[in-house]
């Protein structure tokens, strides 16, 4: 009994250790997150993925949340989504960040004595979306080439595959740097940062369709006809965006058009879809149709489609004036006269291609010759009208508008176009003989 | 049949001179008057088509000129007549080929490219014709 007695003692002790060896291990696991709550230092909060968010912590434990939740997120931590996934964080209540597909971006922070804590998001690939309210915010985006300082702003910041960033800025005022100097980014504009470089100067774009994948996170109605899958979350294509027409090409011949042609109104405010309204109507009442819309910075460009003008830069009759091909000389009905001209090549053809470029900043071409084979797509390639966003944009006082001439030579049936640099008619002349001028008043 | 030898080659002379004049004063037409640019191509595509058989033509006078060897000498006239119609056939191509040009579809330099395979064919016939006339003479001798 004795015997049986002590090893009841003996098994009762056993057990007690088995207890404490478990209690133990329970409170190893737990230790992170009862220090984490210990802290309180929690940034702010996962609050929606549609698909999966995974938050990889400092020690390398993985969470994830799928659907609505509120996980807490850390300085250090690690947050990324993967390709059918997107996801809406929130920090200190009044930042807003989208996390598009294929994302990924670390948390840290600075603290500096005059400005306290900046958080940080060190974006290494995809896009985020992010969105402050209530004021200048301490928060940085930075890519691996660029960073953003926001400014109490909307914007979406994107670090590409090939190692460059994109800010296209869709409210407020973005500070945009590299290592080169930095940029304000306003409002409706983007810029483009790449290594080794200055980010480029703003772009007007229509940059809110860059942001409809945030529709599924915000609860936006688009959002509230799916059912919350990741089909539904897919998003939706975004409505292109003008193609940029800058810096242009090298012109034959270059004419400004005096303001009061195209603001002959000074006492009300022009819109720009007024100046291109007024610029489109002298253009179709001189035979020209559909032009096609360019982004430049700070304005917009509208390109008459390529034309077939006679030697004196007149257009020529409608009948071949819109035929891009050569054709050789006609010898029906069968002449002397018709003869030699055949022969001696007199089946030349002039062509022209007008850029109307409207913007407060000074033009510099690029230096790259222009192409005919590539003037012919420019109005088909353009966008058929300003985008709305563009159109409200008011014609300031520094507006300038430049009529950039591309005039083509092509000196014989089956032989290459040519530009004509410089045109032996100035800008002034072309436009007159278009009769654009006079279309617009002048 | 019999012909003279100083006859037959002043003739050849005078017809391929003609010919080749002919087509150089059109040629020179085209690419003074003309607005297309084609002066280098036209002449890259003529000179060789004729001076290798003028070159001929004037060397075989010299040396005739200075020997003197076939002053009264008579030879088959054949040989004479089959060099004589391949030379006009193929001068003739010659003139027409650039003057053709405004009756088709392709530019000038694309013409001018297309019929050099035909061109030479006739051209080394010709040149055959006058070597083996030439040979002939020299035969008899």
């Amino acid at each position: 009994m004795i015997f049986s007695g002590c090893s009841m003692v003996s098994a009762a002790k056993k057990w007690n250790r088995q207890y404490l060896f478990l209690f133990t291990l329970l409170a190893i696991s737990f230790f992170p997150t009862i220090a984490r709550s210990a802290d309180g230092v929690a940034v702010g909060f996962a609050k929606k993925a549609v698909g999966t968010l995974v938050v990889v912590r400092a020690d390398g434990i993985e969470e994830r949340l799928s659907g609505k939740g509120r996980m807490p997120l850390f300085e250090g931590d690690v947050v990324r989504t993967d390709d059918n996934s997107v996801a809406l964080l929130e920090l200190n209540s009044d930042i807003q960040v989208g996390l598009n597909r294929s994302t990924s971006f670390k948390i840290v922070s600075r603290w500096e004595k005059a400005n306290g804590i900046t958080r940080i998001l060190r974006l290494k690939e995809g896009m985020l979306w992010v969105k402050t309210s209530g004021g200048v915010k301490q928060l940085e985006v930075e890519t691996p080439v660029a960073i953003a300082v926001v400014k109490g702003t909307e914007f979406i910041i994107e670090a590409l595959k090939d190692g460059t960033s994109n800010l296209k800025v869709i409210e407020g005022l973005v500070e945009f740097g590299t290592a080169f100097g930095t940029c304000p980014i306003r409002t409706s504009t983007v810029s483009h940062a790449e290594q080794g470089k200055k980010c480029t100067k703003p772009v007007v774009a229509d940059v809110t369709p860059a942001a409809n994948w945030t529709a599924a996170l915000l609860d936006t109605k688009a959002s509230k006809n799916g059912g919350g899958t990741i089909a539904m979350a897919a998003p939706a294509p975004p409505a292109p965006a003008l193609p940029i027409f800058w810096p242009p090409p090298d012109a034959s011949t270059h004419q400004k058009i005096p303001r009061a042609l195209l603001v002959p109104d000074n006492t009300h405010a022009q819109t720009w879809a007024n100046v291109a309204a007024r610029m489109e109507k002298a253009l179709a009442k001189n035979g020209y149709s559909s032009p096609g819309y360019y982004s430049v910075p700070e304005g917009f460009a509208l390109i008459s489609q390529l034309e077939r003008i006679n030697p004196d830069a007149t257009p020529t009759p409608p009948n071949e004036r819109w035929k891009i091909k050569v054709d050789p000389a006609s010898i029906v009905p069968f002449n002397l006269g018709a003869y030699l001209k055949a022969l001696l090549g007199k089946d030349a053809g002039y062509f022209r291609v007008i850029a109307f470029v409207f913007t407060p900043v000074s033009i510099v071409t690029s230096g790259a010759e222009a192409n005919i084979e590539e003037a012919k797509l420019w109005v088909g390639q353009g966008g058929t009208k300003l985008p709305r966003i563009l159109s409200k944009q008011l014609y300031g006082e520094d507006m300038v508008a430049t009529a950039l001439i591309y005039e083509f030579e092509i000196p014989s049936h089956g032989e290459a176009a040519r530009l004509n640099k410089p045109s032996e008619h100035n800008g002034q002349q072309h436009l007159k003989a278009a009769k654009i001028l006079q279309a617009l008043g002048g | 049949m019999l012909i003279s030898m100083t006859a037959a080659r002043h003739k050849l002379a005078i017809v391929w001179f003609s010919g080749a004049g002919l087509t150089f004063a059109a040629l020179l037409i085209i690419t003074t008057l003309g607005n297309n640019g084609h002066g280098p191509v036209l002449w890259d595509w003529f000179l060789p088509a004729v001076t290798p058989n003028l070159s001929l033509i004037v060397g075989v006078l010299v040396s005739d000129l200075r020997n003197k060897a076939t002053q009264g000498e008579s030879v088959e006239s054949f040989m004479y007549h089959l060099a004589l119609w391949l030379s006009i056939a193929y001068l003739l191509l010659l003139f027409i080929t650039p003057l053709l040009s405004p009756f088709t579809n392709a530019a000038l330099d694309v013409d001018l490219q297309n019929s050099k395979l035909p061109l030479s064919l006739v051209q080394a016939l010709a040149t055959t014709a006058l070597g083996a006339f030439y040979v002939q003479r020299e035969s008899k001798s």
